[in-house]
């Protein structure tokens, strides 16, 4: 038997067939996306970071105070006046709400006199972990901010009300 | 190329080759569950690559099944010596490596443990060359060694067969 014989002798045994399983599994994988959904093992979600529990709650704060900022420069800003958000009268006299160039004199006038946080809701949430491996309590405070100007000439207010979120992490051992 | 074509481009690439993929998947580890994974990895990670690829780039799969059975057997290293130990596993334990239609079972056996006793490198080539229908340049290019080691460890491969499937060959020289 020469060379080539003994190859072609090789060559007459085919190679087995692989599993059925197998072309599933890749048909799986190069599956187009589009429209159609992947079957296979369903990644457990991880729980959140402690950063990333905290960032949407100072997103309400942040977005408290862009708001105040927001109500402070339609106050003062000229041209603006007739974005007051609310205009209450005096204690005694009542003043009709300007608009305009007049308004935004008058809006430029007023002086801010009060400013209040009244608690609405506070909330403990669940333990955590903070990064020196400490337990903290993570805690939730929801407060109206109150701002309060007044027009010293005509006795009128501006009463501009923030909600506000705060979310503070306590120590446990400090409980 | 639409996602249509790729898929059946795929398809018809795995019906032409998936057997001859298997096979040389088996050359690194001793089960056909182990070499299946191989194959589908590789073959996943070729056509993701490759949505487009023609017959003409197919010899590369077997530079992919190559390189993930290796990194499969550098990750693992008590697999490795788990599979390097032919008392751990035996190589019967498994189907045969060929298909086995009733007048050819025993050849197919007889091969299977022939190609087992071989070494690695001479293995790799003989499958390359006979079962994979590669040239001695794309086997070459794929265990990444000249064209000229390639070619004289087929032959050594072939001769070392040989020996052990047709002793009397040899008894009669």
């Amino acid at each position: 038997m020469n060379e080539s014989e003994f190859e072609n002798e090789l060559r007459a045994l085919v190679p087995a067939t692989p599993s059925a399983g197998l072309m599933d599994r890749i048909a799986r994988e190069l599956r187009p996306a589009s429209g159609i959904a992947r079957a296979g093992v369903i990644p457990q979600p991880k729980p959140p970071r402690l950063l990333s529990r905290i960032l949407p709650a100072l997103g309400w704060i942040a977005s408290g105070a862009v708001a105040a900022l927001l109500v402070v420069l339609a106050v003062r800003a000229p041209g603006n006046a007739d974005t007051i958000l609310k205009i209450s009268p005096g204690s005694h006299e009542s003043a009709p709400v300007e608009t305009g160039a007049s308004a935004a004199e008058t809006a430029s006038d007023l002086g801010e006199v009060a400013t209040s946080r009244q608690l609405v809701n506070a909330t403990e949430e669940e333990l955590l972990v903070n990064d020196d491996q400490e337990p903290t309590r993570r805690m939730r405070f929801t407060f109206i901010e109150r701002h309060t100007w007044t027009d010293p000439e005509t006795g009128s207010t501006v009463e501009v009300e923030i909600p506000r979120e705060d979310v503070v992490l306590v120590p446990v051992a400090m409980q | 190329m639409n996602d249509t074509d790729a898929h059946e481009n795929w398809k018809n690439c795995y019906r032409q080759l998936a057997p001859k993929l298997v096979l040389f998947a088996r050359q690194y580890v001793r089960s056909i569950a182990d070499a299946e994974d191989i194959v589908q990895s590789a073959f996943v990670r070729f056509w993701r690559k490759q949505p487009d690829a023609q017959p003409e780039h197919y010899p590369l799969l077997y530079t992919a099944v190559r390189t993930t059975a290796l990194d499969l057997l550098r990750k693992d290293e008590r697999r490795a010596r788990r599979e390097a130990d032919p008392s751990a596993e035996s190589f019967n334990s498994e189907p045969t490596f060929f298909q086995r239609e009733i007048e050819l079972r025993e050849e197919a056996a007889e091969l299977s443990v022939a190609l087992q006793r071989l070494p690695e490198s001479q293995r790799e080539v003989l499958v390359l060359r006979i079962w994979g229908d590669l040239t001695f340049a794309q086997i070459a290019e794929t265990l990444g060694d000249s064209i000229n080691t390639v070619a004289s460890r087929y032959r050594y491969a072939l001769e070392a067969m040989r020996k052990i499937l047709k002793p009397q060959e040899y008894e009669r020289v």
